[in-house]
């Protein structure tokens, strides 16, 4: 079965996502850095770059 | 010996041929064109303010002129505000839509939210100098410890950043629709620098939620609707990493267009590679952030190990922009018949540009900042350094060498775009950063010795009644004289800059002499990668050094939790 392409530029900032993501879930999850303002705007920030993606994302269905 | 001519015709690596940016910025419909003039002069204000209130500061920590207790705290709030947060994010505001529309064939899309924007972020700057003028000085953290007998001063200054985050969203938010709207109508596909703006204009979205998550619960305390916001430096510290990331991302960003526009190079690694480049900023922000940590009492020991390992990769991002700006600039200019020999290419490139003299010294600095930042992030350091004036002593290499100049480059290409006028005296305004950096090194110097020797940062006398050691003031008197020389070479840079938006001589711009790009032939450059060995072997002896500095020193610390 073949995978459908991702654009470039939509790959990377997917990836941008996915750290911030992580990170996010580390300091919620690790008592010893107990710090919920990290999770607040890690989070946050995961959440925006992975709206940032839809458009990017949309082109390539739309377009082809 | 003369600048290399480089030949016009080729296509660059986003498949396509390109206007200049300059030439892009002159055909935008006029109320861009306006907008883009708006927040240059916006920008440019906060930079006098910036360099006036700093170089007060300078004279007082040199002794040579004196303020009291009150006035000093108030000087250097007014300093810290007005360049670390207005200057750099006003020029990036305006850098970073100015490349949006350099990207678009129409102009700029989602204009009234750049209007807004623009209504927002003057409000906030007023807002910010009116509260460091007038009441109780927070320093540029708007710390509200020091705000507890003064509410208004605390709302003032968390009232002026949050402005100041909104402003920042909404222009982003126009940034990234102007470049979106602007891709390939076929294939969807961004060039490198659309790419660019669209992960900057994130960042900056991103970086405004860490200053509503630091900021509103103080305005919330100052109003009297939530408790006193006790985790205030944990959540500055937050805010405060990306402002570090920030500056440098926008900086490099600016290069890139810079090389383009003065020398017509482009990158010579391809349009794929620098889009990476650009969103690994975004991917080692998170990791990196322990660092700021390092001052807290209660980090666990594991947190802080992690933090420093984590800290080794914070410049990461830069250096390889670093290492394909000079490699492509090494290809480019060897291709033209520069001399032979690891170094003889330098001289050919345009260094009577003023614009790029003010990026090549951006660049210098940079290394130079990096040598000395690894010092101050090392766990067992920081808490040693970190309240000396090492701080300041190395972070002007980054605040003023390396983004200053970056953004007055930028600005040098962008407003003769604007106005139609020339640039003011080019040569001296080539010369000029280089005097900077004269200054800069005077001033890092000093400062980072006198740091290392104990020198407080924000402590204004330092006589201790006769107690102190007598190796302090001669150092900052150095500390002054080189805030002197580099904020001289600024202020006649500043003054180029008003020239060439009111009363300059109509002509040519500057960029216009730099031809279109070249192709990019196959060989080997050196320079990049030997200057980051360089620099990694710099960096290690700088830190080894500081290791045995204090090691050295004759002092007993006494710990602040035993009672003493």
């Amino acid at each position: 079965m073949k995978l459908p392409s991702i654009p470039l530029e939509a790959g990377l900032v997917l990836g941008v996502a996915l750290v911030w993501a992580i990170l996010a879930a580390v300091y919620r999850f690790s008592p010893a850095l107990g710090m919920p303002g990290y999770v607040r705007v890690w989070g946050a920030g995961a959440v925006m770059f992975l709206a940032l993606a839809m458009p990017l994302l949309r082109w390539r269905q739309v377009g082809h | 010996m003369p600048d290399i001519t480089f030949p016009t015709g080729a296509a660059n690596h986003d498949g396509a041929d390109r206007v200049r940016l300059s030439a892009r910025i002159a055909a935008l419909p006029r109320v861009d064109r306006r907008l883009l003039l708006g927040f240059v002069c916006v920008s440019l204000l906060a930079l006098v303010l910036g360099l006036g209130f700093g170089l007060t500061t300078a004279l007082a920590r040199g002794g040579m002129i004196a303020l009291d207790p009150d006035s000093a705290y108030r000087v250097l709030t007014l300093h810290g505000t007005s360049a670390f947060f207005w200057w750099l994010y006003l020029a990036q505001v305006a850098l970073m839509i100015g490349l949006a529309a350099g990207e678009s064939t129409e102009g700029l899309k989602a204009r009234p939210l750049i209007i807004a924007g623009f209504v927002v972020l003057v409000a906030g700057l007023v807002l910010s100098e009116i509260t460091a003028l007038l009441r109780t000085p927070l320093l540029y953290d708007a710390n509200p410890d020091l705000g507890r007998e003064d509410p208004e001063a605390v709302a003032g200054m968390a009232g002026g950043y949050l402005l100041l985050a909104l402003g920042l969203v909404l222009t982003s938010l126009a940034a990234i629709v102007t470049v979106l709207r602007a891709r390939d109508s076929v294939t969807g596909a961004m060039t490198a620098m659309g790419f660019g703006v669209l992960a900057w204009a994130g960042f900056l979205i991103v970086s405004a939620i860490a200053a509503v998550n630091a900021f509103l619960p103080n305005l919330l305390w100052a109003f009297g609707r939530g408790a006193f916001p006790a985790d205030a430096a944990t959540e500055w510290h937050i805010l405060f990493h990306n402002l570090h990331y920030l500056p440098l991302m926008a900086t490099v960003l600016t290069w890139y267009a810079l090389t383009l526009e003065t020398t017509g190079t482009t990158s010579a690694f391809g349009s794929s590679f620098s889009k990476v480049v650009f969103a690994s900023y975004l991917v080692f922000v998170p990791p990196t952030s322990l660092y700021h940590m390092f001052l807290e009492p209660n980090l666990a020991e594991s947190v802080r190990v992690t933090g420093s390992l984590l800290s080794l990769f914070v410049s990461v991002p830069t250096l390889t922009a670093f290492l394909v700006i000079v490699s492509s600039l090494e290809l480019a200019t060897r291709a033209k018949g520069a001399p032979a020999g690891l170094f003889g290419w330098i001289g050919r490139l345009p260094w009577g540009n003023p614009a790029f003299s003010a990026m090549g010294v951006a660049i210098v600095s940079t290394l130079l900042g990096l040598v000395f930042a690894f010092v101050l992030i090392q766990e067992k350091l920081a808490p040693l350094i970190s309240d000396t004036v090492f701080v300041p002593g190395y972070f002007h290499f980054f605040a003023v060498g390396a983004v200053t100049e970056t953004f007055l480059a930028g600005f040098l290409v962008i407003i003769p775009a604007l106005t139609g006028r020339a640039v003011w005296q080019p040569r001296l305004m080539a010369a000029m950063p280089w005097l900077v950096l004269a200054g800069l090194v005077i001033f890092g110097a000093c400062g980072m010795l006198a740091g290392l020797q104990g020198v407080p940062r924000r402590t204004f006398n330092i006589a201790y009644d006769g107690a102190a050691p007598a190796g302090w003031l001669p150092l900052m008197v150095g500390f002054a004289v080189g805030a002197m020389v580099f904020a001289s070479g600024l202020a006649i840079e500043v003054f180029g800059v008003l020239r060439m938006l009111v009363g300059g001589k109509r002509g040519v711009p500057m960029a216009a002499m730099a031809p279109r790009p070249a192709g990019l032939p196959g060989g080997a450059a050196w320079t990049g990668p030997v200057a980051v060995v360089l620099l990694v072997v710099l960096m290690t002896g700088a830190t080894i050094g500081t290791f045995e500095v204090m090691r050295s020193l004759p002092i007993v610390v006494v710990g602040g939790h035993a009672g003493h």
